[in-house]
């Protein structure tokens, strides 16, 4: 079998020698340049094509649809709530789950609605290829996460209160739902959320940042919002917990709505007889 | 022949042509997608656009399903296997090709 890469280096060898004999130095190296040119432009152009191949992804947060989804999970918790400490004396506080209900299936929703209404019609539907491989895959996956963090919340609360009677210090008869000190079990909850959220945030940023730079800064508040919110509040987990959702919820609404605004700002929909 | 000379002239020529290659690049990204967002990131015509959707479509590369989305009508689009092991193909030969 002929060895490729050293027939061509003969052959570069060969064609140096002949241009130096020939006194031709100056034209090979011309077209020796002129070629790496030449294969730099064309790696170039195959590097807009894998570009390309990568671009309708974009196309899936330029709406702030997705945002917009996570800002209404945390004000639905946030205001659940709130509203449950409000219509606490009254009979009909079942009230106080509506907005916890909406927390939980509104997302969807709001997701949904925007692509529907505003995207689609606006600048065209898309629909991911992960759409159709990944999605019970991942939910289950985001199920168990969810379960988890929360069996070990629970566990190492349990834990952390049991310590607390056999010290003497408070009584194991308190409910763990209605009254959950600040241990260091919960300050690692409230920063897993704050955690969780920024990543979040980051990874749907990602590929944005250099055209929305303020998306750097509603990041860094993302990450340092909750820590001042939380020197501030008093009480254990369940009273701190509502005010810090607001905030992200907040933050993620005002994420949503810029990216929202700049979307329709910059785009415009399509002639009445599109097709 | 050279073998990186055989592979530019091995390249699929349905694929080749520019306006097609952008689809075919922008179709494999996604399940499918509508004739408005093509038109939008393509920056074709509407002429231009249905034209090599036509000639990938005789191909076997391309799907195309009219329907509709309420009273509006949809043309859906998505890259057929064939399609798909096209343009992975393509991109093989131009990478070995450069």
């Amino acid at each position: 079998m002929k060895n490729r890469i050293r027939e061509s280096i003969e052959e570069l060898s060969k064609n140096v020698q002949r241009a130096i004999r020939e006194g031709r130095t100056d034209e090979l190296l011309q077209t020796l340049k002129e070629q790496e040119q030449n294969r730099k432009k064309k790696l170039g152009k195959f590097q807009k094509l894998q570009m390309a191949v990568w671009r309708p992804m974009l196309h899936e947060g330029m709406d702030g649809a997705a945002e917009l989804a996570w800002a209404t999970m945390f004000l639905g918790f946030a205001l659940g709530a709130y509203t449950v400490v409000l219509l606490k004396p009254f009979l009909w506080r079942w009230l106080a789950l509506l907005p916890i209900v909406c927390g939980v299936f509104g997302p969807c929703y709001v997701r949904k609605a925007i692509k529907e209404h505003i995207t689609w019609p606006r600048t065209g539907y898309v629909a991911r290829l992960g759409e159709r491989k990944s999605s019970p895959k991942w939910r289950g996956a985001g199920l168990l996460y969810v379960l988890g963090i929360g069996i070990v919340f629970t566990v190492t609360q349990i834990r952390e209160m049991r310590h607390q009677h056999a010290m003497g210090r408070s009584p194991i008869v308190q409910s763990a739902i209605t009254e959950i000190p600040m241990n260091q079990a919960a300050y690692a909850m409230r920063d897993l959320v704050v955690v969780s959220s920024a990543m979040l945030y980051l990874g749907m940023s990602a590929g944005k940042i250099r055209k929305q730079p303020w998306r750097v800064l509603l990041l860094a508040l993302m990450v340092s919002g909750p820590f001042g919110i939380d020197s501030m509040a008093s009480g254990g987990f369940i009273e701190r917990m509502p005010p810090l959702m607001l905030f992200s919820g907040l933050v993620w609404l005002l994420s949503g709505g810029t990216t929202l605004y700049l979307y329709l700002r910059d785009t415009k929909p399509p002639a009445p007889a599109t097709e | 022949m050279n073998g990186q000379l055989r592979a530019i002239s091995e390249l699929d020529r349905v694929l080749h042509e520019p306006g097609r290659l952008m689809i075919a690049a922008l179709l494999s990204g996604v399940k499918e997608c509508d004739f408005l967002f093509l038109l939008r990131e393509t920056e074709m015509n509407k002429g231009n656009l249905s034209s090599h959707l036509a000639r990938l479509e005789e191909a076997g590369y391309v799907e195309i399903e009219k329907t509709y989305r309420g009273k509006v009508p949809m043309t859906l689009l998505r890259l057929t296997r064939k399609g798909r092991r096209a343009f992975e193909e393509y991109r093989e030969s131009i990478l070995a090709a450069f």
